[in-house]
């Protein structure tokens, strides 16, 4: 167990996690990914996991660089801080973020801070309904990494209100709003996620075909 | 056009016919207004270059949809909001912008932009797949060990949980889940596993 601080304030949870940060645009996203992510860039002995359709990661650490204002292309080298991406296939993205985590891991890390973007309905991404059963599983696959804390990004000003209820709300054990950690009381652990909302996402059920 | 197979979210969506047209269609088709909300693309290599060569991922993302339809690796796609509620708005004003730049006559013909409310929902009475195969002969279709790993899937284990219980290889599995997929016609994982939930041919 690895007790997790954020930058502001005073708040912490344990890892591992796996908590939903809901931001309204691109400067709270920067707000709020800088403040989970700065004791990392500034501690050697923390790692860091950026992922996300491909190039977003690169992008987003440009701007993380910026906000920390020094250079991280060493922390990059070294494998300090890893770069990944996400794939059309949802168990394949699975893979992508647990290898460099397990990696990380092992190196010695910790705790290794992850940030991930939701993407929804992204070509070269997996189908929403696919993100979200990888969503649903992201938290069981990382239980044995007590280091990991993973937080996913929910741009509300882009995502449509299911991604945000069924994605962020339900498959996170917290979520940060307005800079504010709670607890998110939707929350369906994996199993009863499944059965509960997976299988009968209403785009997955069959309806009456109407006359046109 | 096998209408069916179109999805039910908001935004546009494009559908490949058997003509090798890429049909366009949005909400307010969707909601049944009218033909007159298709927007018919007829593909060939000067558009998907063109549409490769811009500097706009959305553009990029609908010429790797078109060509991972006419690989087979997709019937159909969609594309919701991105940037902005004007994001399937802003493609069909690529393709014309296209067409204005010389990209090839006749590559891209525009009728009509429409914007519009979220569709009704429109599928089969009975579970089917995008071909009109009843579920069940599809699920007939299945191998014993794909069948099992769809049992597998059904219970949400991943790939390489699902390879530690069958002591299979990783890459096997993946074969496996690719066939289920494609066999009972569904576009995703969590699909096919819904498919055969509603039949009751697993039980997640």
């Amino acid at each position: 167990m690895t007790l997790v601080q954020f930058g502001k304030g005073d708040q912490q949870l344990t890892a591992p996690f796996h908590i939903a940060l809901i931001h309204y645009g691109e400067d709270e996203l920067r707000q709020g990914v800088f403040s989970f992510l700065e004791p990392a860039l500034n501690d050697p002995n923390q790692g860091i996991y950026l992922c996300g359709p491909e190039g977003e990661a690169s992008r987003f650490l440009d701007t993380l660089a910026v906000s920390a204002g020094r250079d991280v292309r060493e922390d990059v080298t070294e494998r300090r801080i890893i770069l990944g991406h996400g794939d059309a296939d949802a168990d394949q993205q699975l893979q992508n973020l647990l290898d460099p985590l397990r990696e990380l891991c092992a190196r010695g890390f910790s705790p290794v801070r992850v940030v991930g973007p939701a993407a929804w309905g992204v070509m070269g991404y997996a189908a929403p309904e696919d993100f979200l059963w990888y969503e649903s599983r992201v938290l069981p696959s990382i239980e044995d990494l007590d280091a990991v804390a993973v937080m996913c990004t929910y741009d509300a000003a882009r995502l449509p209100a299911r991604a945000l209820v069924y994605g962020a709300l339900e498959t996170h054990t917290h979520t940060i709003i307005d800079g504010v950690l709670s607890e998110s009381p939707s929350f369906m652990p994996a199993d009863r996620y499944l059965k509960m909302r997976l299988v009968h996402l209403p785009w997955l059920e069959p309806v009456e075909e109407t006359a046109r | 056009m096998d209408h069916a197979a179109l999805d039910l979210q908001r935004g546009a969506i494009a559908v490949l016919d058997p003509d090798g047209n890429v049909t366009w269609a949005d909400d307010e088709w969707a909601a049944g207004d009218s033909e007159n909300a298709l927007t018919r693309v007829p593909i060939g290599g000067n558009l998907l270059q063109a549409f490769r060569a811009q500097d706009d991922p959305i553009a990029r993302a609908v010429a790797n949809a078109i060509v991972a339809i006419f690989e087979g690796r997709a019937t159909y796609f969609e594309i919701e909001h991105r940037a902005s509620p004007e994001s399937p708005r802003s493609i069909l004003t690529s393709i014309a912008a296209l067409r204005g730049n010389g990209a090839g006559a006749g590559a891209a013909v525009i009728h009509r932009v429409v914007s519009g409310h979220p569709p009704a929902t429109r599928r089969p009475q009975d579970v089917r797949t995008p071909s009109g195969e009843p579920i069940g002969d599809a699920m007939a279709r299945l191998t014993p060990r794909e069948r099992e790993v769809l049992e597998f899937m059904a219970t949400g284990l991943d790939n390489r949980a699902i390879a530690a219980k069958l002591s299979i290889q990783y890459s096997t599995v993946r074969g496996h889940v690719r066939a289920v997929i494609e066999k009972l016609g569904a576009r995703s994982r969590l699909e096919a596993v819904a498919r055969a939930y509603q039949r009751g041919l697993v039980t997640p």
